[in-house]
C-alpha cells in the first residue's frame, strides 16, 4: 500500500469529521470513526513534525 | 660606282639596312596627326622644332586616350613600306614628360569614370585578415623588401605567392597586366591580390595609370589592393582596386593585424572576461541564496498554516467524541445484544437494558413507559 501524501490524510480527515457530524449514526460507529481521526491526526502532526525538522536542516546548512 | 636599283629592289636594299643598324629604336618627340582608322589601326606623327616623322601601330600599343600635343617615347621599327612610305612601326609607347603624362591621366580617368570602374558600389571588402595572398611587385625592389618585412613583422602567418615584374618602362604595362591575369587564372586563386611599387617621378609610375593596367585591375575577380607609394599623385589604378594604401608598407598594415596588438589585446579581453564571469557568479550566488531564504520562509509559513488547520480539525473532531455527552453525565442505553436504544419506541415493558455511566455499567429492567411529553 502507498503512503497517502499530507493532502490526502487531510481530505480522509475532513471526510470523517464530516460522517461523524450525521446525528443518526450509531454510537460504535461513532467511536470507531473517532478513533480514526485520533490516528489521522497523529500521522498528520508526525508529518508536520518531520518537515519542520526538514526545514530547520536546510536552514542550517546554507 | 653608284648603284642603280628598281623601285622595289630599293626598297629591300633599304629595309635590309635599317633591319641591320637599326632594327629597334626609340623616339621621342610631340605627338601630331592622330588617327585612328576601324578602332584597329593608329597613324600619327611624332615631331620636333625641325622635323616630322610617321608612325604607325595597332590600337592595342595605346596606353590610354591621346591628344595632339603630349609628349610621346615610342619604340618600333623602322620601314620603308613598299607603297605607303617611310614609317616607324609601333611596339610600345608611353607618354613622357609632366604635362602630357598629366593630360593622359585626366582623359583616362574621365572615360573610365564614365564607365564606372572607379564606382563606390564597386568596392569588395578584404578578408581580414586573409591566408593566401598574390603579390605583383618587383623583387628586386625596396618596395617589396618593406612588405614582406611589414608582414613577417605583423602577422607572419601568410602564404604570399609572387608575381615578379616591371613596375616601370614602356615595357612595364604589359607585364602587369600578365601578371594580374595570371593571378587571376589559378586554379585555386588566393584571396587578395596586391600590386605595389614605390615612390617615383611621374614618368616612373606612368604604367599604373595605363589603360591596359587599370582594365585588368578592375576586371580582377580577386579583391585587389594597389599601393604606390607617391602620396601626392593617385594612380588610376588604385582608383580602380578595391583598396588603396598609401605605400607598400601601409599594405601590409591593411591587410594584416600586429599580432602584438592582438595579444595585447586578447589578454584584457581575458581579464574582463574573468572579471565579469565572478561578478555573474557572485550575483548568481546572491540570487540562489536570496531564492532560498524564501524558499524556506514559504515553507515555514506553509507548515505553520497546515498546523493550524490540523488545530482546528483536531478540536472540531474532539468535539464529536461520541463519549463525551456521557462523560458529562448522560447516560448510553443499550438492550441486552449491547445495540445502542435511541427511542421509547424500541423498548417493551420487562425488557432488560444496560446502562453505560461514565464511570461503569448497570442492567435494568423497564417497568413503565412514559410518552412523550
Amino acid at each position: 500500500m502507498t503512503k497517502n501524501n499530507y493532502s490526502q490524510l487531510k481530505l480522509q480527515l475532513d471526510q470523517l469529521i464530516s460522517q461523524m457530524e450525521d446525528e443518526s449514526l450509531d454510537i460504535d460507529e461513532a467511536l470507531k470513526l473517532y478513533q480514526k481521526c485520533q490516528s489521522l491526526i497523529a500521522e498528520m502532526d508526525k508529518y508536520l513534525k518531520t518537515a519542520e525538522v526538514q526545514i530547520k536542516k536546510i536552514s542550517q546548512d546554507r | 660606282m653608284t648603284p642603280t636599283l628598281s623601285v622595289s629592289q630599293f626598297v629591300a636594299v633599304l629595309n635590309q639596312s635599317l633591319e641591320m643598324i637599326l632594327p629597334e629604336v626609340n623616339v621621342r618627340g610631340e605627338l601630331a596627326n592622330l588617327r585612328i582608322s576601324k578602332n584597329r589601326w593608329v597613324y600619327f606623327d611624332l615631331k620636333d622644332e625641325a622635323s616630322s616623322l610617321k608612325f604607325f601601330g595597332s590600337v592595342s600599343v595605346l596606353p590610354g586616350p591621346l591628344e595632339d600635343g603630349m609628349n610621346l617615347e615610342v619604340n618600333g621599327s623602322p620601314r620603308l613600306h613598299n607603297l605607303y612610305g617611310f614609317s616607324v612601326n609601333v611596339q610600345g609607347l608611353s607618354v613622357i614628360g609632366q604635362g602630357s603624362i598629366a593630360k593622359a591621366k585626366t582623359l583616362l580617368a574621365k572615360k573610365l569614370e564614365a564607365e564606372g570602374l572607379f564606382s563606390q558600389e564597386r568596392k569588395r571588402n578584404l578578408p581580414y585578415p586573409p591566408q593566401r595572398v598574390a603579390l605583383v611587385a618587383s623583387v628586386e625592389s625596396a618596395a617589396y623588401s618593406d612588405f614582406i618585412k611589414i608582414i613577417n613583422q605583423r602577422w607572419g602567418n601568410l602564404s604570399i605567392e609572387v608575381f615578379d615584374c616591371l613596375v616601370q618602362g614602356s615595357n612595364a604595362p604589359e607585364q602587369l597586366v600578365k601578371a594580374i591575369n595570371s593571378a587571376n587564372q589559378m586554379p585555386d586563386p588566393p584571396e587578395v591580390l596586391v600590386m605595389i611599387r614605390g615612390g617615383g617621378s611621374q614618368d616612373d609610375l606612368a604604367a599604373f595609370s595605363d589603360e591596359r593596367v587599370v582594365r585588368a585591375v578592375s576586371a580582377s575577380r580577386i579583391p585587389t589592393v594597389v599601393a604606390i607609394g607617391h602620396e601626392r599623385d593617385i594612380s588610376l589604378a588604385e582608383l580602380a582596386a578595391d583598396q588603396r594604401a598609401s605605400t607598400p608598407s601601409n599594405a601590409a598594415e591593411i591587410l594584416t593585424p600586429d599580432k602584438r596588438s592582438e595579444q595585447l589585446a586578447l589578454s584584457i579581453a581575458g581579464k574582463t572576461l574573468r572579471r565579469n564571469i565572478d561578478s555573474i557568479i557572485g550575483r548568481q550566488k546572491q540570487e540562489n541564496q536570496n531564492s532560498l531564504d524564501y524558499l524556506i520562509q514559504k515553507l515555514n509559513t506553509k507548515v505553520a498554516q497546515e498546523r493550524q488547520s490540523l488545530s482546528q480539525k483536531t478540536s472540531l473532531a474532539n468535539s464529536l467524541n461520541p463519549k463525551l455527552p456521557i462523560s458529562k453525565g448522560f447516560v448510553l442505553v443499550r438492550d441486552q445484544a449491547g445495540k445502542q436504544i435511541k427511542s421509547i419506541e424500541n423498548v417493551k415493558i420487562k425488557d432488560d437494558l444496560r446502562l453505560d455511566f461514565r464511570d461503569g455499567k448497570i442492567t435494568s429492567k423497564v417497568v413503565k413507559i412514559y410518552d412523550k411529553e
